[in-house]
Order: C-alpha cells, then structure tokens, then sequence
C-alpha cells in the first residue's frame, strides 16, 4: 500500500488540560487553551506532560461555555482565512457575530460568570463581547430597572438599627 | 464529561462588587445619559463612575433646545436667527423667533440637542418652569411666581428654594421676558449633590436619637447674579441661598461695591467679575459668618463702553473674555482672553484655546 499524503487525516492533536474550581478536567485542543492570555503567557516554558491548569475561579459550568466560546472562534478563524486564501466570497464574519450575540444571551447570573472567567483568563474577545452585553442591557433602564435586572440591593441608605 | 449540578453559585455573584477595571471598561460603552443612571444604581457604581461622569462635563456639551424647534438631521444648516446662550455646562440654543414665549419646556418635555452624535433627547420634566441657569447638570429654574427649584434633568431630583423676592427693585420674570434670559446662577453642588440630598434625610434620623453630626456637612450653595432697578440703571447684585440651612436669599455685601458683570465657579470658590473689569472672590459661603469679597485682580485696561466681559471657568484656568463691539454697537470687532495668574495677580493674554471651544453671547 503505498504511503501517500492524506489531507483527511491529520496529526493527533496536542491537547492541555484544564481543571475547574469543582474539581472537573476539561481536555481542549492546545490552540483552544491558548485563546487565552493568561494561559498563552509562559505556555512554552511548560513541560509538554505538565500541560494541566488549575483554574481555581472557574466553575465547571462557566468554563464548559468558556470552552465553547473559544473551540467556535478558532474554527472560524480557520475557515474565514480559508475563504480568503481562496478568495471564495464568505460571510463568516457576519455568520460569527451572529453567534456571538446569540452566544452571549444568557441571564445576569451566566453573564457574570463569563465577565469574571474571561476577564481572569484574559480572552480579550469574550471580555468585549461581555462588556458590550452589560452595557447594553443597562441602556434605557431606569436605576430601579437595573438594581432588578442584576440583583442589586439599593443599600444607599445604611439603617443604623439595622442588627445585622 | 460527566458532571452534577454543583451548588448555587449565586451567593458569590454580587454586580454591585464588580472590579472596578470591569465597571471602568462597562461605563465607556455608556452614553452620558445610561452612565448618569449607572451612577445613581448603588455606591459602589456611583464612585466608579465619577470620574468618567467628570471627564465627560469638558466634552461638548448638550444644547438646551426651545420646544417649538424641529431639529432634523438633514438640516443641519443652522437658521440666521437661532443663537446660543452660555448656562454652565449647558447651553441653550434660542430661536429669537420663539424668545418671547416660554421657550424652554412645556408639555412636560425637555428637549437637548447632542451635538456630537447629531441627536435630540427628549426629558420628562415636572411642572412649568423656566430655566434661568445651569451649573453641573442642574438646572436653576422659577416658576410664575417667583419661586424657585433646583432641577435634575437626568435624576429627576427637585430640590425647593427659597422664592426670589430679595427686592422691590428685583426685576424678575418681567425683565426674562424681554432678554431672553433671567439671571446669571452657579452652583457649587457637582455630582455630590445627590448625596448632599440624602444627608439631610440622615441627618434629621441621627439627630432625633440624640446625637448632632450637622456641622461636618459643608452647605453648597447657590449664588445668583439678579438684576436690580435703580431708577433706570439696572445693577446686578449678587445674591446666595444655601439650600436646608437659609430659608431667603440673602444679599453679598461688598466693599468694593455691587454691579457685576458676570459670575462663575472655579475650584472650589465663586468669582464675580465687576462691571470694570475687576474680579472678586466670595469667601464664607460655607461659614457661620457673613460672606465677604476680596479682590483678586483689578484690570489694567481702560473699560470702554463698547465692551462686554464673561467670566469662564475651564478644567485649568479661569478665564475674562471680552467682546469689544464696533462703534455702531451692531457687530462684534474682536474678542481678547485672559487667563488669571494666580500667583501674580495679574491676567495673561492667551494666544490658544487648544482643544477648548467657548461659547460666548
């Protein structure tokens, strides 16, 4: 059989491994970990079985989306610079907006949790994509709207009498 | 994967303890207006968003629009006869055509025109009122029979004043009608206003359980520049009331004699600019004794009656414009700025404005 270069089978993916504050591994693909900042940052250095990272603020829950947000924007990337080399006509720019803002839909509790890990893992895109929610959620709210939207206590006026 | 639900998260998920980097980078992608209801939502948004609510004031300001006016996109070509006003930090864009009604807001609604984003905001506003001043976003205003509110456009805060009767002589709402424009107001309050309002709430609980902490609050207050008739010369004397602790306005007497041009708010202290050319400070407005004038600097320069002077107040720099008109009193022949040197006493001419626009009427 004759040993010729296959384009569908590709290398074994180096692989990192991320383990949340609840005590669960996430095996990602290296280019997905390194979407992050923080972990990108002194990667190299690394030994290359020593490739575990202890994210201490990130809950399961969060870093499964967190994970899903970066593995989607890696493809795209891949496939929006295919359609360039190509210079097929694409609208994978306009196709991944699209599934950012439906990405980043969630409730106050969720975007939270994203806002926190993304800042904390440095993922510059998501934090944007974060921030921009907050803003536009609070756009046109009244104070009082937005103390319900995000679960904040007006505790402007201390009670002396208050015990505890 | 395989995972169980965990337990809630949500004791440790608090909005109001964001970082302040977070809310930092949040409120920059706020409009004025949403960042002006961000800082109302709890303390800690309030202090963080201070100095972006700060830096934003030295931006071009919004435009107090007439009711009656339509302002559309398309048309940006101002007409010949709409004309500028200087309030503060706000200013009022009049239409001479309209001056002689009540311009500024009927029917509940206050209009401001954006002139960076080519955009009109539309405000609820209480009852019918008039604008006579604008200083940190407030709005000074009198209603038909002299009395008088402080007015937050964006808060919805109305703070009563003392009604301005300080005089038979006082021209009020008449003279308004004819000019377009009532008195000169500043207003030390700032964004700390707010706060001030909600100590005076405390205040009262604290001091009816037996303990008297209303000396360490330092009174803002309010000074007005009002015209007065003196037979036929009209002189501007100036006039403060401090708000939950006057119940009048109550004249500035001063040494160095009334009449003033002009009147603005500049770290931290009132300068009044007299009608010849000298510029006083206010002293003891947040005392227990009477407030007295001091001069800073007088004017080296023959005071013609073809000039007129503003005091303005920037970032860094307090400023005396004045406008020389041309002898059949029609059109304006040049302006001069001076900035005051403080340390000197005496005012340097300056050349450039850099970034700074002044409007001037």
């Amino acid at each position: 059989m004759k040993d010729s270069f296959n384009p569908s089978i590709e290398p074994p993916k180096k692989t990192v491994t991320l383990v949340s504050s609840d005590g669960y591994d996430f095996e990602v693909e290296e280019e997905v970990a390194l979407e992050s900042q923080v972990i990108k940052d002194g990667f190299e250095d690394k030994a290359v079985d020593d490739r575990e990272y202890l994210l201490f603020n990130v809950h399961s829950d969060t870093l499964e989306l967190i994970i899903k947000y970066c593995e989607k924007h890696v493809s795209s990337r891949k496939s929006i610079s295919a359609a360039a080399a190509s210079s097929s006509s694409s609208n994978g720019e306009e196709a991944l907006k699209e599934w950012d803002e439906h990405f980043i839909s969630v409730d106050t509790n969720t975007l939270y949790d994203i806002l926190m890990a993304a800042d904390y893992l440095n993922i510059k895109s998501l934090l944007d994509l974060a921030i921009q929610k907050v803003a536009d959620t609070i756009h046109g709210r009244s104070p009082e709207q937005i103390r319900k939207k995000f679960n904040i206590e007006n505790d402007s006026i201390i009670d002396p009498w208050a015990s505890e | 994967m395989e995972k169980t639900k965990e337990v809630s998260l949500d004791s440790s998920r608090s909005w109001s303890q964001l970082p302040g980097e977070l809310l930092s980078l949040i409120n920059e992608r706020l409009s004025l207006l949403d960042l002006i209801r961000f800082s109302c939502v709890c303390p800690t948004w309030r202090s963080v968003s201070a100095s972006e609510i700060s830096h934003r004031r030295y931006q071009l300001p919004w435009l107090i629009l007439p009711n009656e006016v339509e302002l559309n996109s398309h048309k940006e070509d101002s007409s010949s006869d709409d004309l500028f006003l200087p309030f503060g930090g706000i200013y009022a864009l009049m239409s001479r055509r309209h001056h002689k009604q009540d311009a500024y807001y009927h029917d509940g609604l206050l209009s401001f025109y954006s002139i960076l984003e080519r955009k009109v905001y539309k405000v609820e506003v209480p009852d019918r009122h008039r604008i006579c001043g604008t200083s940190f976003g407030w709005l000074l205003t009198t209603g038909e029979n002299s009395d008088m509110k402080l007015f937050h456009p964006f808060t919805g805060k109305v703070l009563d004043l003392p009604p301005l009767q300080v005089s038979n002589n006082s021209l009020r709402y008449k003279y308004s009608l004819e000019t377009g424009i009532l008195y000169n107001a500043t207003i030390n309050a700032e964004e700390c206003y707010a706060d001030y309002i909600r100590n005076i709430y405390t205040d009262e609980a604290v001091a009816s359980c037996g303990c008297d902490s209303s000396n360490s609050i330092s009174h803002p207050a309010i000074v007005l520049n009002i015209p007065l008739l003196f037979g036929k010369i009209v002189h501007k004397q100036l006039y403060f009331t401090r708000p939950g602790k006057d119940d009048s306005w109550i004249a500035i007497e001063s040494e160095h004699g009334n009449n003033y041009d002009d009147l603005t708010y500049f770290n931290g202290e009132y300068y009044a600019l007299k009608f010849s050319g000298d510029v006083l400070v206010v002293k003891g407005l947040d005392g227990y004794s009477m407030p007295t004038t001091s001069l800073v600097a007088s004017s080296n320069k023959f005071v013609s009656s073809r000039d007129s002077f503003y005091l303005v107040a920037t970032s860094s720099d307090l400023l005396k414009v004045t406008r020389t008109l041309l002898d059949d009193f029609h059109a304006t022949q040049h302006f001069l700025v001076q900035k005051l040197d403080f340390a000197g006493t005496k005012w340097l001419e300056v050349e450039s404005l850099s970034n700074c626009a002044l409007f001037v009427a």
